[in-house]
């Protein structure tokens, strides 16, 4: 029996079972208990290390942050009173709140907050563009921290929502940063009250000391469940209340579940090496232009991607003020093959593209693309290779033609596109892309601070990458999530894959 | 009771066991390390992820003594392993013997539970099948549908008949300490022991069928032995000789179930560790488990060479 059709057949059977707790879907109170299923474990609680959505989310959680995404993934004020930026950009200035203590009551100072940065600034997790440009930082008083830049950085603040830049006393960390990250302290909303990393259910309360609480939720229930099907069988029972990640298949719940698409802030795409010979079809820049035309995006959401990753017309995801339309949902199939008659490839041709094998749709993605393409005589095979397999051989093998995947989001427009453009950034590397015009963009993009002229740089960006065919967006980038408790006390803030609780006055 | 004897043969026996031992565990320490470097895939452009530019990927492959030459990075590694350290999780920095430490006991709790059931349901099984020729065609034909069922799907249609229609088991999950486990174990244990139970009932009914046709037996039988010592002294005990050869590669297939049960159940122990290991590229993490999982099976193995030799004077005479 194929595993698609179990999963089906699992879920349609716990149907007949009731449900064991009613949804609060239109409950604008606290919530006491939420047992949140996680795809992975919460393996540390050191910001300083590399980490995935368990470990980001939890450690946002427990930590004193300065800024913190809200559900629109806008970096809000948290532990800050103030944050200004001096008229040349050159110099950000950051108060504290007044009284700020961690759960145990002790205080949380300047020093913890240098700390922090100074741990941060220099770990192995990623992307610091924005901070790059950053020449000092130091205490100004008690209360008062201040950051000195050697070229203005408009998107500054974001970095400090990141979980990378997570504040803990400095004395505890700087003398056993193993032992302290396995039982910390908290200045933020939540504290362990049970639990310790690498643990299959990690509990968390409410900290009292947090300044912008209370929150939505009193206590916070995090359950590792590795297997998708399982955690779709908890939520169907009632044994677990929000589950991260369904099989994007599972459609078969109780009513007293809702499931709903969390949009992760990227987007599914092809990306075609740049350095293949003339003589491969991939090489012509109309040939890739008329995969584009012929590409129907709806129809490969509808069919491999379960109808949860709506098509997008733009290389962002959906809802980036910046973004421009320049592909269409729709299919082409005319333009398309008028535009390939007019290459040396009006033939056709065949050609492999790499994807993450296991992931649901990757594979699925592939064989619908080839029945679009078959009218321009076009013959493509998917090859699927396990995760760390495919991110290997997209970047280093001579074979590589093309790959399927997703964009990740580093945090800002401007990161964002240098992701898919900028040699050095990952998606730019597996193109073997390199264009001095497109450098040119961004090296005046990152000393530009007037909003309409970063604009106008960055629509030229996208145009230019729309000129080159690098890289054809498809549709958003996305998984299935479910809930018993509705959307509003828990939620995953847009265009990151991090869970945040609100505050409970967010929901009155 | 009769006293044994170590004769000077059976001492060397006993250290060139341990020599290969030694040899064994030499050899997986180090086909484990140069297969997971063969794999592709970069650990730290795994853990980083795709935001992360080659500058990041770099900075963590140096943090993480990636830049080494695999000779320097072996013999770091042997080195730390000969004097009992395992190496930190290249992820988490947290001590593998740490992680083993906290991940072994749900592991080993499953795999006692499972082995009880096994022994307890199997030895009666396949003796009673072997002794009741009626039932043998019965007996292989279940047995081998059960032992091509694979584990997965056992586990999720279990889940679907105790969990979900009956209520009488969590679909997953693990709360420690004895007895509260036993409710979170006895599902996954009974999914293994669908796949056990017959691999083992399966040896000592052919086991058991060779036994009988021994002359001691029939001896034994005109003798008018009574029918309880029979049974055990006669049939059982002298049947156990492969059972217990066999205990090494049993400990192999249990570990592998163990891995898929882990993770449908959603055990915390060192198999779902393993599996999570591999998937980030966590190096020291697969080394050191690889390196335990090939220490138990050679254990195992010297177990049951010793058992049988206490067990069958047929063993102790050769």
């Amino acid at each position: 029996m194929s595993r698609r059709l179990m999963v089906t057949a699992t879920l349609a059977a716990a149907l007949m079972v009731p449900a064991v707790a009613p949804m609060a879907a239109a409950q604008t109170g606290p919530l006491e208990l939420v047992r949140y299923g996680l795809p992975g474990a919460v393996t540390h609680l050191d910001p300083t290390l590399p980490g995935e959505t368990s470990e980001g989310s939890t450690i946002n959680l427990i930590s004193g942050k300065l800024f913190r995404f809200d559900k629109d993934g806008i970096a809000q004020p948290d532990l800050v009173e103030s944050a200004e930026v001096s008229d040349d950009g050159l110099t950000w200035t950051m108060t504290l709140k007044d009284g700020l203590v961690y759960s145990d009551g002790t205080e949380l100072t300047v020093d913890d907050v240098l700390f922090a940065w100074d741990r941060a600034k220099d770990a192995p997790p990623t992307n610091k563009a924005l901070i790059s440009n950053v020449t000092g930082a130091e205490a100004v008083d008690d209360r008062t921290v201040r950051w000195t830049l050697s070229s203005p950085e408009p998107d500054f603040l974001v970095w400090f929502a990141r979980y990378n830049m997570s504040i803990h006393p400095s004395d505890r960390v700087s003398a056993d940063p193993e032992a302290y990250f396995r039982a910390p302290v908290s200045a933020g909303p939540y504290k362990i009250s049970s639990g310790a990393p690498g643990d299959s259910v990690i509990v968390l309360d409410e900290n009292e000391s947090y300044p912008l609480g209370p929150m939505a939720v009193q206590q916070l229930e995090l359950s590792w469940v590795p297997d998708a099907t399982t955690r779709a069988l908890q939520l169907a029972q009632g044994e677990l209340d929000y589950v991260y990640e369904l099989p994007a298949q599972a459609t078969s719940f109780p009513e007293e579940v809702v499931t709903f698409p969390v949009f992760l802030g990227g987007v599914f795409h092809l990306t075609i090496n740049m350095q293949l010979p003339d003589t491969h079809c991939l090489s012509n820049r109309d040939v890739r232009a008329a995969i584009s035309l012929a590409m129907d995006r709806t129809d490969i959401n509808d069919r491999a991607l379960f109808g949860i990753s709506p098509p997008n017309t733009t290389y962002f995801y959906a809802g980036e003020p910046v973004a421009l339309d320049l592909f269409s949902t729709s299919p082409q199939l005319d333009e398309a093959q008028a535009l390939l008659a007019t290459t040396p490839f009006a033939d056709g041709c065949e050609f492999t593209i790499t994807t993450y094998g296991p992931r649901p749709g990757y594979v699925d993605s592939i064989l619908v693309i080839n029945e679009q393409l078959n009218p321009l005589n076009m013959t493509v095979t998917p090859n699927g290779l396990e995760v760390g397999v495919a991110l290997d051989f997209m970047a280093n093998s001579p074979d590589y033609e093309a790959g399927w995947a997703v964009t990740g989001n580093p945090g800002t427009p401007a990161a964002y596109l240098a992701s898919q453009w900028v040699p050095g950034n990952f998606w730019a590397d597996r193109a073997r892309y390199d264009d001095s015009e497109m450098n040119a963009l961004f090296d005046t993009l990152g000393t530009t601070t007037d909003p309409d002229a970063r604009l106008d740089l960055i629509h030229q960006i996208q145009r230019h990458g729309f000129e080159d065919m690098s890289i054809i967006p498809c549709c958003e980038r996305s998984l299935l999530a479910g809930s018993r408790i509705g959307m509003d006390h828990v939620t995953t803030y847009r265009g990151g894959s991090e869970f945040i609780v609100n505050p409970l006055s967010s929901m009155q | 009771m009769r006293s044994i004897s170590l004769t000077p043969t059976a001492v060397r026996s006993v250290v060139a066991k341990l020599g290969q031992t030694l040899f064994v565990m030499i050899a997986v320490t180090a086909v484990a390390f140069l297969l997971l470097r063969l794999i592709p895939g970069d650990p730290a452009q795994v853990m980083l992820g795709d935001t992360a530019n080659s500058e990041d990927v770099e900075r963590l492959r140096k943090t993480l003594g990636l830049d080494r030459t695999l000779p320097e990075q072996f013999v770091t590694y042997l080195g730390g392993v000969v004097q009992g350290d395992l190496g930190t999780s290249l992820r988490t920095r947290q001590p593998v013997i740490d992680l083993v430490a906290a991940r072994l006991p749900p592991s080993i709790a499953l795999t006692a539970v499972a082995l009880l059931i096994t022994v307890a349901v199997a030895l009666p099984l396949g003796v009673g099948a072997a002794l009741h020729r009626k039932a043998g065609h019965a007996f292989q034909l279940v047995t081998a549908i059960l032992i091509a069922t694979p584990v997965f799907f056992s586990g999720l249609l279990l889940i679907y008949v105790f969990s979900i229609n009956l209520g009488i088991a969590p679909i997953a999950g693990y709360r420690g300490g004895f007895p509260e486990n036993l409710y979170y174990l006895w599902l996954p244990a009974l999914t293994i022991n669908l796949v056990l139970v017959p691999v083992i009932a399966r040896l000592v009914y052919a086991s058991v069928l060779r036994t009988l046709d021994e002359e001691f037996v029939e001896a034994a039988i005109v003798r008018g032995v009574p029918r309880r010592r029979m049974l055990i002294q006669y049939f059982l005990k002298p049947s156990l000789t492969p059972v217990i050869a066999a205990l090494g590669a049993i400990a192999g297939g249990i570990i592998t179930y163990s891995v898929i049960i882990e993770i449908v159940f959603n055990i915390p122990g060192i198999g779902s560790a393993l599996v999570e290991a591999v998937r980030i590229r966590d190096y020291t993490v697969v080394q050191g488990l690889v390196l335990l999982g090939g220490l138990l099976v050679v254990t195992l193995n010297l177990l049951a060479d010793g058992a049988n030799f206490f067990l069958d004077p047929r063993t102790r005479r050769s």
